[in-house]
């Protein structure tokens, strides 16, 4: 496209003539992340202090040009592609540390700092930052915040969503706005992670961290099957044991690591798990004592464990050459990445193999056993058209499997461009009207990292789901007659049954009406507990979307809403990562239901009793301009009204 | 596809293939392993210092892909991209943290050589190319200048402002770098009771350029440690064809290799030991084979003298724990390739001689630029430096290990203008 010289000009007085470039070089070599996709931008821009984003943004959408922020590009979904051409905005230089508070456990960080540099600034303080993506020493915590990256410590820590307290972002025309966890009203921090830069420009940002574990050791264990070593880590969590890290591979990826680093991994067996454990002293034994039996159930043929930190680098050796290992057999490594509900790993996990042998094509297989999350690293040529084009067509045939076993096409990589036609195949035309609308109201104009996440013509392609229960429709009904603002409310009393009690993924789905009493009771008969209060007048849906257990969103693996249009969305399901879309848990959460009705909620159930969650005292919902923005867009007619005296 | 060739009327002057860890590949195979996936980026000094995709390996790497599909011309005008190879340091960084190994100073260096660039100062080129091309009479010349610099002809060139001059401004930096007093190699060696030459030698000693002429102290005590295990020949003046291959023509390069190659192969059925007190010299000579990929004599021939060559850390005596309480780090600044095991040793030594106080410094810490890149593009090199001394002052470093001569020369400047508590010795001058 052709940027007007006016715009240039306005650019390079903000940021100087050196940081706007539009030379074939420069163009070029921003044309591509570590995904397939290259696409040249027609204009570079070097941002080089924070205060720089917005006035650029501002000239940008004066001039009505599409602009891609990135860092580090190291994406492996297309996510900061220029799909329409424009400006390509480089933040890498904002990557300053700015505060490191222990006593108060949270830091605050540019969004183009390193994960794994701001790790290294609090081990001597005895301190870490949970999120540890595979890509760590390299990738950026602001492209964390946009794929919602996670890595091994998900399991227990949660993903880069979970620690984020804190964002300022430029929106799409310039504005500035800060948003905080600590206000009540939607979760729009938790919305804009996993957003892949499309709503917003993050520019900083204010992140939890965690007191260094003192005492970790480490454990090496061989299965004969897949299926043992997942039902491995099943049993460990039912007898209420999260590990720190759970990881595995598969006996290709074994053997392929074997050969290349030489790690002293056994190579006979069909899977290789590793396990880390963390606390106190006492506590890591009793745990040990566990993990010992459950592996003897389950016919472990090799237990290593480790203590010290060199005899545990040696055990995780092997695994962090796994990409190294695979990269140096072919030009190019397709990295996919699937989720699927963990009950459903081993037999999704065969069905890649057998996927992978179908198609002849030499793969290794990691995946993250505790989250069902799994990672088939697959090589090809990319020099080589027809090779590139079955690797697309496998990788896709992936993740239809994991559609079918229930489960998303993304876990911590995103959809960029490069899924977004599989979106089609996990979302409804409902959910994925709502992404537009979102992106919409985030981004009018259309300008912010155009072209990503939605599919094109999603209207024909979408899958359809069977039709809701009996009192959904009802409230459908009603609500696609509704043309003014309705001040009574739609009741969800009829919405009172809990539909599934899930002992092997530890989740439960219940509709938005059963009491927190009923549902306590219920799940008490199974063994089971949720973390909420047994509270005997609250509903289900009330404290998810009045906002007074806040903590309870990271509990939400699920949801179906009903929109003031009556359209019917469901995201999520019984996974414990998904990437895929905006996080629309996150949408609904503490929105007061002005942003629609709650109908059901999938949320995780523990084997012991969970801890109590933190309840927060009711505040006004705040009416900020996002809200405002989101609102008018999704509820025009604002039919779901929240009085007034409710609202600042 | 078909790639472009880099310079289709003179192949002589490139590459034919570059090793990796799976054999040899050609150029466009070499750079078609790169996955872009960014793990360079963070190691590179110059992506440290301007955080921008054109000067990152990743972004030198699409370069050379760009150039062999013929997307982009290699053009010795175009401003930005003679910037995107000058700002290479050649360090290697990249290759030891990239998965596929990909080795990004090469593809650096065979544009340079197809642009035909002289990225030295021309006299400075002119003058230390006749290392190799002319050694005895460079032998002559660089005495002489250092005579004439003990004289004070330097100060004199100085105060006429004869430095200011594009092509003598790099005599500014050199004249700093250099220590007040060069004795010439003999003489040390004289007073040290050292002999030169072994009629029967068990190992040949290699001294690099800087240990012959500027610090011939590195060359005595290396001998010395030589000299407790073998009976050992010194060849003086002999160049390695490092220079021409960083910074001349690929053909002087391999002129030079196979003079040495030839010179070994004579001395007692070219099996003995080679050794070198450069890192730098000591990994070029690690991939001499590479130079003669495509001539199978050759290729088979330096292979041969690359299984010979030996570093310094090789010959070093057993050590027991010194008794010294000050910080001491290894500066790791070398051409290439980080990989390979006389790092690992280096290290291995220093913690047994220092223990906990040997520390080691982080992956993303800056290192000295290796090989004379301070001449390359002094503001550059002038950054990157500063970061390595703020390692220093940031570890409370007391004692920094070099590998090189050249090194020991840069970070002793370094030291002395911005962290004076710190000093610089060679591996072979350690404190033991």
């Amino acid at each position: 496209m052709h940027i007007p010289a006016q715009a240039l000009r306005a650019l390079k007085e903000t940021v100087g003539p050196y940081c706007v470039c539009t030379d074939e070089l420069s163009l070029r070599l921003h044309a591509y992340d570590c995904s397939l996709s290259r696409m040249r931008p027609d204009l570079v821009v070097h941002i080089t202090r924070t205060n720089q984003v917005a006035p650029v943004v501002q000239i940008l959408h004066r001039f009505h040009i599409p602009f891609v922020p990135r860092a580090a590009a190291t994406n492996h979904a297309g996510s900061c592609a220029t799909v329409k051409g424009g400006a390509l905005l480089n933040l890498s230089s904002l990557n300053r540390i700015l505060q490191i508070n222990t006593q108060e456990g949270y830091a605050v960080v540019e969004p183009g700092v390193i994960t794994g540099r701001l790790e290294e600034q609090l081990a001597p303080l005895g301190f870490f930052y949970a999120p540890d993506p595979a890509s760590k020493l390299f990738c950026t915590i602001g492209g964390n915040v946009a794929q919602n990256a996670s890595g091994a410590r998900c399991l227990k820590y949660g993903g880069t969503l979970d620690h984020v307290l804190e964002a300022t972002v430029v929106l799409a025309d310039g504005t500035v706005q800060t948003l905080s966890r600590q206000e009540s009203g939607p979760d729009w921090v938790g919305l804009l992670c996993g957003s892949e830069g499309t709503l917003g420009i993050i520019t900083q940002l204010k992140v939890k961290i965690l007191p260094l574990a003192k005492h970790i050791r480490t454990f090496l264990i061989t299965f004969s099957s897949l299926e043992d070593s997942v039902q491995t880590v099943t049993d460990l969590i039912a007898r209420g044991i999260i590990p720190r890290c759970v990881e595995a591979m598969d006996q290709n990826t074994t053997r392929a690591v074997e050969s290349f680093s030489h790690a002293g991994y056994p190579t006979q067996d069909a899977a290789v798990l590793l396990i880390e454990l963390d606390g106190k002293p006492t506590q890591i034994k009793k745990d040990e004592t566990a993990l010992r039996e459950i592996c003897a159930q389950h016919r472990a043929r090799h237990f290593d464990a480790a203590d010290t930190a060199a005899e545990r680098a040696h055990l995780w050796q092997g695994r962090q050459a796994a990409y190294s290992a695979m990269a140096q057999l072919a030009p190019n490594v397709l990295v996919c990445d699937g989720t699927v509900p963990r009950s459903e790993l081993p037999g999704t996990l065969k069905r890649v193999q057998q996927i992978l042998a179908e198609n002849k094509i030499h793969a290794s297989l990691l995946f993250h056993a505790g989250d069902g999350n799994f990672h088939p690293q697959l090589i090809f040529d990319e020099r080589n058209p027809a090779d590139t084009q079955r690797v697309g067509r496998i990788a896709k045939q992936i993740l239809q499997a994991c559609l079918k076993a229930g489960g998303t096409i993304s876990g911590e990589h995103g959809i960029g461009i490069e899924k977004r036609s599989s979106m089609a195949d996990e979302y409804d035309a409902p959910t994925l009207e709502l992404f537009s609308h979102i992106k919409h109201a985030f981004d009018p104009a259309g300008l912010l990292n155009p072209g990503k996440i939605i599919p094109i013509n999603y209207t024909e392609k979408a899958v359809v789901f069977p039709p809701a229960c009996a009192e959904v429709r009802q409230l459908q009904q009603t609500l696609s007659t509704q043309t003014k603002t309705n001040k009574t409310g739609f009741p969800t009393t009829g919405l009172n049954q809990i539909t599934d009690i899930d002992t092997t993924n530890y989740t439960v789905t219940a509709q938005a009406g059963v009491t927190l009493s009923q549902l306590a009771n219920t799940l008490r008969k199974k063994g089971v507990y949720s973390a909420l209060p047994a509270r005997s007048k609250s509903t289900v849906g009330d404290v998810f979307s009045s906002g007074e257990f806040p903590e309870f969103y990271a509990h939400v693996v699920g949801i179906q809403a009903l929109l003031p249009n009556g359209k019917l969305v469901r995201y999520g399901g019984k996974l414990t990562k998904n990437a895929a879309g905006y996080n629309l848990i996150r949408l609904f959460a503490g929105a007061r239901g002005s942003l629609g009705i709650i109908t059901e909620l999938t949320f995780k159930i523990y084997a012991t009793k969970a801890a109590p969650l933190k309840e927060k005292p009711t505040q006004p919902l705040v009416r900020h301009e996002i809200y405002r923005r989101v609102k008018s867009e999704l509820d025009p007619q604002n039919i779901f009204s929240v009085p007034t005296e409710e609202t600042v | 596809m078909n790639p472009i060739r880099l310079s289709p009327e003179k192949p002589q002057r490139q590459l034919q293939a570059l090793s990796s860890p799976q054999g040899n590949r050609d150029i466009y195979n070499s750079v078609s392993y790169c996955n872009r996936c960014g793990a360079c980026s963070q190691v590179c000094p110059s992506y440290q210092l301007h955080q921008q995709e054109v000067f990152s390996p990743r972004g030198r790497n699409q370069l050379l892909r760009l150039v062999l599909e013929g997307k982009i011309k290699l053009n010795s005008r175009d401003k930005l991209l003679t910037q995107t190879l000058l700002t290479c340091t050649l360090c290697g960084r990249c290759t030891q943290h990239c998965a596929g190994q990909i080795p990004t100073a090469e593809h650096v260096l065979e544009m340079r050589r197809a642009l035909q660039m002289h990225v030295l100062p021309t006299l400075l080129y002119r003058f230390l190319n006749k290392r190799e091309s002319s050694p005895r009479l460079f032998a002559f010349a660089a005495r002489t200048a250092l005579v004439l610099r003990q004289l004070g002809v330097l100060k004199l060139v100085r105060a006429l402002q004869l430095t200011r001059l594009k092509t003598l401004s790099f005599l500014n930096h050199l004249n700093e770098i250099l220590p007040a007093k060069t004795p010439s190699l003999k003489k040390v060696l004289q007073q040290n009771e050292l002999a030169l030459n072994d009629p029967q030698p068990q190992l040949i000693y290699l001294p690099s350029l800087e240990a012959q002429f500027v610090l011939p102290d590195i060359a005595c005590q290396t001998l010395k440690l030589a000299q407790r295990k073998f009976r050992t020949a010194v060849w003086t003046n002999t160049p390695s064809g490092l220079f021409s291959y960083v910074y001349g023509d690929l053909r002087q390069s391999r002129r030079v290799l196979r003079r040495l190659i030839r010179f070994h192969a004579k001395t007692a059925g070219g099996n003995l030991p080679l050794l070198t007190d450069s890192i730098d010299v000591y990994l070029f000579l690690k991939r001499a084979p590479q130079l003669f990929a495509g001539y199978k004599k050759w290729e088979i021939r330096a292979q041969k003298l690359t299984s010979c060559v030996r570093f310094v850390t090789d010959i070093f005596p057993p050590v027991k724990k010194a008794k010294t309480s000050s910080v001491v780090q290894l500066e790791q600044g070398a051409l290439f390739k980080r990989q390979d095991p006389v790092f690992g040793q280096a290290q291995k030594i220093l913690y047994t001689l220092f223990g906990k106080n040997f520390v080691e410094c982080s992956y993303t810490d800056a290192d000295v630029p290796a090989y004379g890149y301070v001449f390359v593009a002094p503001q550059e090199a002038a950054k990157i430096g500063l970061q390595a001394v703020e390692k220093l002052a940031r570890t409370r470093t007391h004692q920094v290990v070099a590998l090189s001569g050249l090194a020991v020369l840069e970070l002793n400047y370094l030291c002395k203008k911005f962290y004076p508590a710190a000093k610089a010795t060679h591996f072979v001058d350690v404190d033991r």
